[in-house]
């Protein structure tokens, strides 16, 4: 049985691609609406500190030869990295005057400066790093497809650190008080917290999310400086179509558009790198505040 | 306050006033030292982007040749200098960048660029203001008459070349029914051209192809279409990261085992990238590898120079720069010129060695021919040192190229004089 000219197998293999692609913008997504939803800064690094991620994870595996070491050290390396990077920079423009454009040209300074830094210390070639030995099996084969059981780890993975991160924020203290501040950060602070120790946590989060997503796909792309580039764009489309600032957004948004560019590369291949900017479109146009979009994040 | 003695202050007199009379009057100074105007080599290309890590080789390849020419004397008793830009991969941004080169910095030639778009624009500046361009990549300009300006050098194989190289060798090795991946733009567009000639000559099948976006992040999306089409070999025109993305999902997906995978360009930095024994049994076109050092003694000369510097082995990339760049300045010292004009006509029909066997470029489209290398994938316990990447299994001479005739050159006339 075949239908648009596919045999039934491939549709479902492609169904499963994109959901384990999906998946991947889910956990970069995440951390770019957080970091967005609570400082109000469009982190334009957010995609170096992916690639970060990738580069922190080949170290570990090159010193200790284990990715699951890499896979626990590599978001936690990155996200004290991020700690730091808040701390020292970004905490520089809170308050001032047009403190979301400031934000914009220092993370998009950041951008281009980390990789750099990446260059001198680890060279221009992109470096190795492989599925672990214990999931290089595949687990079944539709239509041809061989459907290896790292895609699957990277599922149950998603969907073990997705219902943490609700339960992080929806029902701890640290939870309440990140949306809390998400809502009113000068109210939350004359309530006595020191939202600025929030904020630095709230960074150093969607940073290593980010990081972590890198360590996840680093096995299956060009570990490289340049990326963490043409992700972060497909991301920020995700967070534009989800909804900014809202938790269930960059999930749907994530699903959305991996499956969106999974089953036009199979239909209409040379549409997969525009189809994305129509569906943003087509959603906007739509909802205007994305799909879960929360009303007044964006002002 | 101690007082100062006259011979301190003739002293200090004397050093005060030389430095002056250097600073001051430097036209005075140079004829002194008996150096000219440096000979400016306008040096273009992405040093950010997928193909960084081959553009940052080919760097090392030209400035390997400078040096050499330096020592040499440079070009007609003048010192060559370096003037480089980064395109930061951006045909926009590669051209004001080499306006800039050449309205700023007044550079006496441009070279470099490594990607088909940039390749175009460098191209069209070169008629505009009547400069020597030496183009260091693959060729996609040298195929359509009116499209290839006649101060264009090529440098690297043609896309024609690769796939009939590679084509060939399938055909006869791997099988006849062919199915093409490719990023969407005009090099690999040319690969699939290329292929559809090879596929006529040969009588194989080549189902319709599979285009990526470019530069492509991720191919997973495409493997279930690549598979559905059960090729007997798979051909693949990309470069760069989205090379190394492409081969490590190859691994994943087991198409290696489904069929037979044919890179129509690769370089050992993509190999390297991927990890050892992610390329095994590709099977995959070159224009040089540094094994060839075993076999010609240019090639072992510049492989040392490049190891030294650097501790790794030279890409093709460095190769042909190298070569290029070279190639160019050795002729402008036997013709004693460096007009255009006249420089242009001595490098047509110009037959040459450096690093590999004879080349030449052909007068009628400027298109370097030379041998092209068929590779093969080593098993990472086969690898004997970490460069051992490839077997060189094949070698293409200039059989492979297109014949000017069937791109509407006309094969008689020598490409400036049109």
């Amino acid at each position: 049985m075949t239908f648009l000219g596919f045999p039934l197998e491939s549709w479902v293999a492609q169904l499963y691609v994109g959901l384990v692609n999906g998946c991947v913008f889910i956990l970069l997504a995440l951390g770019l609406s957080i970091i967005f939803g609570l400082m109000g800064i469009v982190n334009f690094a957010h995609g170096v500190f992916y690639m970060l991620g990738a580069y922190a994870a080949y170290s570990v595996i090159a010193a200790t030869g284990s990715y699951w070491l890499a896979l626990a050290a590599a978001p936690l390396i990155v996200g004290v990295l991020g700690l730091g990077v808040e701390r020292g920079i970004i905490r520089r423009i809170y308050g001032v005057k047009n403190a979301a454009f400031a934000g914009v040209l220092v993370t998009y300074g950041l951008s281009i400066l980390l990789p750099d830094f990446v260059r001198m210390l680890y060279g221009r070639p992109g470096k190795p790093v492989r599925i672990p030995p214990e999931l290089t099996g595949d687990l079944l084969t539709i239509g041809g497809t061989k459907l290896g059981a790292y895609r699957l780890f990277i599922l149950i993975v998603t969907a073990v650190v997705v219902p943490l991160l609700w339960l992080l924020l929806n029902k701890t203290n640290l939870g309440l008080v990140i949306r809390a501040g998400t809502s009113d950060s000068l109210m939350v602070q004359a309530l006595g917290i020191n939202v600025s120790r929030v904020w630095t946590i709230t960074f150093g989060l969607g940073i290593a999310l980010a990081a972590f997503a890198g360590v996840v796909t680093a096995p299956m792309l060009a570990v490289s400086p340049e990326m963490g580039g043409t992700i972060l764009i497909q991301c920020f489309i995700v967070v534009v179509i989800g909804g900014m600032g809202s938790f269930a957004g960059p999930i749907v948004g994530g699903l959305i558009i991996g499956q969106v560019l999974s089953l036009t590369s199979m239909v209409y291949d040379v549409l997969a790198d525009v189809i994305i900017y129509v569906a943003m479109a087509a959603v906007l146009l739509l909802r205007p505040r994305g799909l879960f979009g929360v009303e007044g994040i964006e002002d | 306050m101690g007082r100062i003695s006259r011979r301190t202050f003739l002293k200090s007199a004397g050093v005060v006033g030389g430095a002056a009379a250097v600073a001051g009057f430097p036209y005075v100074n140079r004829l002194a030292l008996g150096q000219s105007k440096p000979f400016k080599w306008g040096y273009i290309s992405p040093f950010t982007g997928p193909y960084a890590t081959e553009t940052h080789d080919q760097r090392r390849g030209v400035e390997i040749a400078v040096e050499e020419i330096n020592e040499k004397g440079g070009i007609l008793g003048r010192k060559v200098e370096l003037v480089v830009r980064d395109t930061e991969f951006n045909p926009a941004a590669a051209r004001r960048k080499a306006v800039e080169l050449l309205e700023q910095e007044k550079v006496d030639l441009i070279a470099g660029t490594l990607s088909g778009p940039e390749e175009l624009v460098m191209n069209e500046l070169a008629c505009k203001y009547n400069i020597l361009f030496a183009n260091y990549p693959q060729n996609v300009v040298s195929h359509k008459k009116g499209l290839v300006c006649k101060w264009f050098i090529g440098s690297h194989l043609t896309p024609f070349q690769s796939a009939a190289a590679m084509g060939r060798y399938a055909a006869q090795h791997l099988g006849k029914k062919w199915h093409y991946i490719g990023d969407n733009y005009s090099w690999p567009q040319l690969l699939l051209r290329g292929l559809e000639k090879m596929a006529k000559e040969t009588g194989a099948t080549l189902a319709p192809p599979t285009w990526a976006p470019f530069p492509a992040t991720d191919y997973s999306q495409f493997i279930p279409k690549v598979q559905a089409a059960k090729p007997e070999v798979l051909f693949v025109g990309n470069f760069g990261s989205p090379q190394v993305t492409f081969a490590k999902q190859a691994v994943e997906f087991g198409l290696k085992q489904q069929m037979k995978i044919v890179v129509l360009n690769t370089e050992i930095t993509m190999a390297e990238a991927a990890g050892r024994g992610v390329f095994d049994g590709f099977h995959a076109g070159t224009v040089w590898y540094w094994t060839l050092k075993d076999k010609y003694p240019g090639a072992k000369a510049f492989f040392d120079k490049f190891h030294a510097r650097t501790q790794r082995v030279p890409s093709g990339y460095a190769s042909v720069s190298y070569t290029t760049t070279r190639l160019i300045a050795d002729t402008a010292n036997e013709i004693k010129s460096a007009d255009l004009a006249k420089l242009t006509a001595a490098l047509e029909g110009r037959k040459f060695q450096y690093v590999k066997g004879p080349e030449q470029i052909r007068a009628c489209d400027h298109s370097n021919i030379q041998q092209a290398f068929v590779l093969r994938g080593k098993p990472a316990e086969a690898m004997k040192d970490k460069w051992d990447f490839f077997d060189v299994i094949g070698e293409v001479g200039a059989e492979a190229i297109e014949p000017c005739k069937d791109e509407g050159f006309d094969e008689a006339v020598p490409l400036s004089k049109t």
